[in-house]
């Protein structure tokens, strides 16, 4: 009798051994990630603007002359320049010779005159359009003076967003 | 997969050394007070063997994991800022005799660059599986996560699953990280 209670106890252990087991497995996900940077440059106003007396004798200045934002995962510079050294003229008393430099854009905190050289406008670090820094406004001084014809002037300026 | 293997017969081995301990102590009060033949020991080394041979994976309960394609690359606005889902990234064949819960969860987290997103941007959802399989996505997390349980079969099963990746974002630099995904079949 005794015998078969403890073969009955041995098979009643390995039954409950059979039972509560676990088995597991494992695989690697790898995630590549590049660096991305991108910009939305928005205008609030019209790119179009018309110089009066005014703004002859005290310079024409839009602090929210365009919006920016920026996302990006690393730290970014944002510089700008213009496409070319001179305003393309056009009327009879148009000057061909007003330099890109009469224009100046801003960001807070910073003002830089236009030429064909890429100047530092802005700079911040990695996160959404929401991260502090990486929303702000750009300001349009525009300064000619009284040294050119009246006229038509245009000009290209060029943001470039970089990773640092 | 080898590691996954070396795992199941591990986990095997630790439960057949904790029975067989179990046992030489019932045997010892056993000899003691009813003075049991050497046969009693024979008993005993016949059923441990047989346990021995039943408590790792065996042809009746096993969960086999394959893994296709797990791997994500993102490198524009659209792939950071969308979820990005890998289609059959992997399956399992499961065959159990009881009942069962399957479990996952990021086992571990590594990087080129130090630094390490959340485990809560995987998530695996099943696309494939036998009458009464949950087809919800599960959002992982370090801590075990059950993801299906049944009654057990008779014959292997295959469940296959999407390998989704949340929307990733701007928050982590550049970089390659490595998720490890740990899968656990118990019998409770």
């Amino acid at each position: 009798m005794n015998r078969m209670l403890m073969i009955s106890f041995l098979f009643l252990l390995g039954s409950y051994a059979l039972k509560a087991q676990s088995f597991n497995g494992s695989f690697s996900s790898n995630i590549n990630v590049g660096t991305v940077v991108n910009m939305t440059l928005t205008p609030n106003v019209s790119s179009n603007i018309t110089l009066d007396g005014t703004n002859l004798q005290q310079g024409y200045n839009n602090s929210a002359f365009s919006s920016v934002q920026v996302k990006s995962n690393a730290s970014w510079l944002l510089n700008v320049r213009s496409a070319t050294t001179y305003f393309t003229a056009s009327g009879i008393y148009a000057s061909p010779n007003m330099p890109a430099s009469i224009l100046s854009l801003s960001s807070p905190g910073k003002q830089v005159s236009l030429s064909t050289q890429d100047k530092l406008l802005s700079s911040g670090t990695r996160g959404n359009a929401s991260a502090s820094g990486n929303s702000f406004n750009v300001g349009l001084i525009a300064n000619p003076g009284y040294n050119y014809g009246p006229g038509i002037y245009s000009i290209n300026i060029i943001y470039t967003l970089t990773a640092q | 997969m080898q590691a996954a293997k070396r795992n199941q017969e591990y986990k095997g081995f630790h439960f057949i050394g904790f029975t067989g301990s179990c046992y030489l102590r019932v045997l010892k009060i056993k000899f003691i007070t009813l003075r049991i033949s050497i046969k009693y020991f024979l008993v005993a080394a016949i059923l441990q063997v047989f346990i021995f041979s039943a408590s790792g994976q065996n042809n009746q309960n096993y969960i086999t994991l394959q893994a296709n394609s797990t791997n994500f690359t993102l490198n524009s606005v659209a792939a950071l800022e969308n979820p990005q889902t890998i289609t059959n990234a992997f399956n399992f064949q499961l065959r159990s005799r009881y009942s069962y819960i399957i479990y996952a969860r990021v086992q571990n987290i590594s990087s080129s660059n130090g630094v390490y997103p959340p485990a809560s941007l995987l998530s695996v959802q099943c696309n494939y599986g036998p009458s009464g399989t949950d087809y919800s996505k599960i959002n992982l997390s370090s801590t075990d996560k059950e993801i299906q349980s049944g009654n057990g079969f008779s014959s292997s099963t295959t469940f296959r699953y999407d390998l989704i990746l949340e929307p990733f974002g701007y928050n982590y630099p550049a970089g390659s990280y490595y998720y490890t995904v740990l899968l656990t079949m118990t019998q409770p």
